[in-house]
């Protein structure tokens, strides 16, 4: 077995290059001084590393040696630190009630019969398959009319819209996973149907919730186009926009604000993945249009 | 029950501060305004009895480009005026995003404008007259007069000020040019090229010769305003081709016309690999740094990146040889494209403004166009002598700091030659008030790339050119949208 | 465990029947869904049947041209093409590169733990996030990817890789770094629940390596397949986000996929009615895609 063990060791490398690379060049460009950057071929350990471009993308004042600034601070490190705050706000609060929302829906596709059941989780199914783009507008014009754009309750509302749909259908597959037996053991002891949910199904179903909590969460923190059409340059203007802020186009950059202002946004990211990892990989697939509910599970 | 109470209490609290911090003033100055505010309590020495800020506050929307000045500049301009005025820098694609903006009527109301887009902004009721502020014919006459004139359209109104312009022309490398022999032991070329294909043919020899492998960076990069059309935009202007009529706003280029030459020789530039291959997809930030690495022998850029990178002695390895070539070759010989961008504002009636907003904003533009409250060019100044962004008063091309400025980077030959293009040359005029300009710009930065890579040949790109221009003219009118 | 409820004051509250309690459940989910969701969609369609004019504000009602329109723009023909050339990369490389990692994270081996927070970062890494950490890699003028061949000799000078040939490849595969860490999990969750008894058995029975993977594994991936098809390809047919950080569209308009031509025409062309219509269109092609996945992996036993 010798030759199998080298085997996947050998893939385990070839994986760690494949994920690590890609992040390495990131954080290169992100410790390199300005002129090293049009350095060809690559400077895989830069010469003169620094952490310049950090201080200058979280608000810090310029040493007078970088390009275009003349000793100024960067105009877009302070939208960007909004950007940072605002984004774990409304990632947060969606993922709160969603889970809530979602959990309790869910809950009730997967152990009762009820009219309109398989219509409704079609229905879940194909409300992601509009593209984003296509939503766009009919958003617009709905948070103009009730004065939403640029605000944190609007983007919680626009991200509830996007995750619940997807959080109650792994939901499900994972509700009916769980064993009946023990709802149905604490029905017979008298908890009320809300209860048994809060108390006994919740409890069971914690790595369930985690991942979904998760999934939402990332979701939340990572979109791009709501964000940018519906809060930049506003109060509750969320991160991704702030951070493309940082590309550039028009200006000659270096590509070094760009690169350690989005190592800084990876950081809740690495701790959010790292910390629920386990959790994540305990999703169990199961199709909720197969599931069938038993007559009267919780007489 | 109890988790359902902890679950729903939750909400409530998250809730509850997000409601909070949607209230809030938005990110901005606000703290530096307030300092202010105590610092002139300290100089004075007395309370400000000044009324407070206003409460209402001024947003100028701002592309990508050195938006820490101009945050500096809002600051200065709170502080002169106390007032409330905020900097709200839009990445990536300016006008799509602030269009939707105005759309919405989010508050906009000073922005940056480009020729193609201040035309169907104002077409669309976007943008305010600017006649009937006041002081502005003092500002006119104090402009040079070309550029006043350029911002008027067909109906008579005057719609932007100067934000900054300059000049497209071909630049060369000297050093370069000088191992080919076609440069002069100071650097200057000696033959310029008379036409393109001419330029061309010289970039060839100095591929044969291995001087520079690919020695003609044109202006091809990819971008969302400033892309390949400004490239090709260039050429027309250099062949004299006027792609529409100044009249009647009907196009009227075709196969006869120049554009053919200008569409064959892009083509050829890229066949003969005469340009680097993935020029298309290079970003302008690229498309500008690599000129100053000493590969290349000749670019289309624009004049104040000769003092910003490319005669810097930290930033370029061949500093001090560049140069601006005059005429450019071409049919039209002329000194170069003038190219503008404006500064705007939103029209006070689409978005209800009361009488004292609209005059605040007024303020604000006169501050950032023409002179701060004591008088002085303050903000064009600044712009001048530190990024080389051309002015539009002349005085600020005799201050003594600013040419200064420039010489440091500037021979005296390019620097009058800087003079002589800005003061005497050409913009576009073919745009200026052509509705369907701005769309039909939109859809050629595809053809040209696709032209340019062989996929479709210059005739037909002429052809797909032309037809677009004919519907996009029925579909969205000419001329005669402004009489009628 | 639950504890005995002695009094519960079940008389004085009204009893409701399962039914109605499961109503009670799922109307906030139901009235959410109706009003962000199902509501937006009727106004996208309803905005699909108008042009607009220059400033994108003033709507000339047209009915259906706009579809026909769409039907006929070489355009929409074009982006339909992409579309398919990324979402079909997207899905075979996703399922490859899902289940080879699925399959290695089975493995019972040392620092196992850390190599699975590794495998899930691209997919925790947001899309944007993902397109501008790829322009770092495929620049012609300081990419890394250019910069390692050339380190490692198998280049003699940069090259163009998001050039019109290879531009939608390449997208394609950042947006396969991004995604295939969800393939790779659902595989691994069904991979985790196989009996080690089956491949006992087929190793007695004489069975080597590839034929014990087809015999005995691929049977129970049979569902998690098919939801990895089904949300590889929606995600592809929707991505928007990572071109355009990456290319705007790529090099003559090679990586305008459906998704991102429908904001170069509401955003940028201000058409928000010809925008809609073809969403509308691009959530026709989803939906028979994922019905045909339905219809094909559904019957294979």
């Amino acid at each position: 077995m010798n030759s199998r063990k080298i085997l996947i060791y050998a893939c385990y490398v070839l994986l760690a290059i494949w994920i690590i690379f890609p992040i390495y060049s990131i954080a290169l460009y992100s410790f390199m001084p300005e002129i090293e950057t049009l350095a060809a071929p690559t400077h895989w350990i830069p010469d003169n590393p620094n952490i310049d471009a950090y201080i200058l993308v979280l608000g810090g004042k310029g040493k007078g040696g970088e390009t275009w600034l003349g000793g100024r601070p960067l105009a877009q490190s302070e939208p960007f630190k909004y950007g940072l705050l605002n984004s774990a706000i409304v990632a947060t609060a969606t993922t709160l009630i969603a889970v809530l929302v979602s959990s309790c829906g869910a809950y009730a596709f997967a152990r009762f019969n009820f009219r309109a059941r398989n219509a409704w989780l079609v229905s879940l199914l194909f409300s992601r398959m509009l593209p984003a783009t296509a939503m766009i507008i009919p958003y617009y014009v709905m948070f103009a009319t009730w004065r939403l754009i640029g605000t944190h309750i609007g983007m919680i509302i626009t991200y509830l819209a996007l995750s619940i749909p997807l959080a109650t259908w792994i939901l499900i597959g994972y509700f009916s996973s769980l064993p009946v037996d023990v709802e149905k053991a604490a029905r017979i002891d008298g908890c009320g149907r809300l209860e048994t949910l809060f108390r006994v199904v919740i409890p069971m179903a914690g790595s369930g919730l985690a991942s979904v909590a998760v999934i939402v969460w990332l979701l939340s923190w990572g979109e791009f186009l709501f964000a940018l059409v519906l809060s930049a340059g506003t109060p509750a203007q969320l991160m991704p926009p702030t951070l493309t802020a940082f590309l550039a186009p028009l200006v000659v950059q270096y590509p070094t604000y760009a690169a350690a202002a989005t190592m800084i946004s990876l950081l809740p990211v690495i701790v959010v993945a790292t910390v629920f990892q386990r959790y994540i990989t305990r999703v169990k697939i199961v199709d909720p249009m197969v599931i069938t509910v038993e007559k009267g599970p919780l007489a | 029950m109890t988790t359902a109470a902890i679950g729903a209490g939750a909400v409530i609290v998250v809730g509850g501060v997000a409601y909070y911090l949607s209230s809030q003033a938005p990110p901005g100055p606000s703290t530096t305004t307030a300092a202010a505010t105590t610092s002139e309590i300290m100089t004075t020495g007395a309370p400000v009895t000044s009324a407070a800020r206003p409460s209402t506050e001024l947003v100028f929307s701002v592309w990508e480009w050195n938006p820490a000045m101009v945050k500096e500049n809002v600051d200065v301009f709170n502080q002169q005026y106390n007032e409330n005025a905020r900097m709200d820098l839009v990445p990536g694609d300016y006008y799509a995003t602030l269009e939707s903006r105005i759309i919405a009527k989010t508050p906009v109301h000073m922005v940056y404008q480009h020729m193609p887009w201040m035309t169907r902004w104002y077409k669309a009721g976007w943008l305010q007259p600017l006649d009937d502020i006041e002081g502005i014919n003092d500002m006119a006459n104090d402009m040079i007069p070309y550029l006043w004139d350029y911002v008027q359209m067909p109906d008579g109104k005057h719609l932007g000020s100067i934000y900054w312009f300059g000049t497209f022309t071909v630049q060369y490398n000297g050093k370069v040019l000088q191992k080919a022999g076609l440069a002069d032991a100071d650097g200057y070329i000696t033959d310029p090229p008379k036409t393109w294909d001419d330029l061309l043919n010289q970039c060839e020899q100095m591929k044969k010769a291995g001087i520079a492998d690919t020695p003609l960076l044109n202006r091809w990069n990819q971008e969302f305003s400033w892309n390949i059309c400004q490239g090709f935009e260039f050429q027309c202007i250099c062949e004299g081709e006027e792609l529409v009529d100044k009249k009647t706003h009907d196009p009227i280029f075709d196969l006869n016309t120049p554009v053919l030459a200008v569409c064959e020789n892009m083509r050829d530039a890229y066949k003969r690999k005469l340009v680097p291959e993935g020029i298309l997809t290079q970003t302008l930030s690229e498309n500008e740094q690599v000129f100053s690495t000493g590969k290349y022998a000749y670019a289309v850029e624009v004049d104040y990146n000769i003092g910003n990178i490319y005669n810097v002695p930290e930033k370029s390895p061949d500093a001090g040889s560049f140069h601006f070539m005059s005429p450019q070759p071409g049919k039209a010989q002329t000194g170069g494209m003038v190219y503008p961008a404006f500064y705007a504002l939103t029209n006070h009636k689409y978005y209800n403004r009361p009488a004292d907003e609209a005059k605040r904003t007024e303020n604000l533009f006169k501050f950032y166009s023409w002179k701060d409250k004591n008088g002085d060019y303050l903000v064009a100044k600044k712009w001048m002598k530190e990024f080389y962004l051309g002015q539009a008063y002349k005085p600020l091309f005799e201050d003594p700091e600013i040419v200064a400025s420039y010489r440091k980077y500037y021979s005296e030959k390019d620097w009058e030659l800087l003079k002589q293009n800005n003061f005497t040359g050409e913009p576009q005029w073919a745009m200026r008030g052509v509705v369907w300009y701005a769309p039909w710009r939109e859809k050629l930065q595809e053809m040209l790339q696709s032209l340019v890579l062989g996929k479709v040949s210059p005739k037909d790109t002429v052809t797909n050119m032309r037809a677009l221009a004919d519907e996009l003219r029925k579909k969205y009118g000419g001329a005669e949208v402004w009489t009628s | 465990m639950v504890a005995l409820k002695s009094g519960h004051p079940e008389s004085s509250v009204r009893r409701l029947t399962d039914r109605q309690f499961a109503y009670l459940l799922v109307i906030p989910l139901v009235a959410f869904e109706f009003a962000l969701v199902l509501y937006p969609m009727t106004q996208s369609f309803l905005i699909s049947l108008s042009t607009y004019d220059v400033s994108g504000t003033k709507p000339t009602f047209v009915g259906l041209q706009n579809y026909v329109d769409a039907f006929f723009d070489p355009y929409v023909q074009r982006a339909t093409v992409v579309s398919m050339q990324f979402a079909c990369t997207v899905v075979a490389l996703s399922v490859l590169v899902g289940l080879g990692v699925a399959l290695l994270l089975n493995e019972e081996l040392r620092g196992r733990a850390i190599v699975r927070v590794l495998a899930l970062l691209p997919w925790a890494i947001p899309e944007f996030s993902v397109g501008i950490i790829f322009s770092y890699i495929f620049s012609n003028v300081l990419g890394t990817l250019n910069g390692l061949l050339y380190s490692l000799g198998l280049i003699r000078s940069y090259t163009s890789f998001l050039n019109p040939d290879l531009a939608v490849y390449i997208v394609a595969l950042a947006f396969v770094w991004h995604y295939s860490p969800l393939a790779s999990f659902f595989f691994l969750g069904a991979v985790q629940t196989i009996p080690a008894d089956l491949y006992k058995q087929a190793k007695i029975d004489g069975a080597g390596m590839v034929r014990r993977f087809r015999v005995v594994t691929l049977r129970f991936l049979r569902y998690p397949l098919l939801i990895v098809l089904v949300l590889a390809t929606v995600e592809a047919l929707r991505a928007f986000d990572i071109i355009f950080v990456l290319t705007y569209g790529g090099p003559a308009g090679s990586t305008s996929t459906l998704s991102y031509l429908i904001y170069t025409e509401t955003f940028r062309t201000l058409q928000m009615g010809y925008g809609a219509t073809i969403s509308w269109y691009l959530a026709l092609v989803t939906f028979i895609v994922t019905s045909l996945y339905f219809i094909l992996i559904g019957r294979w036993r």
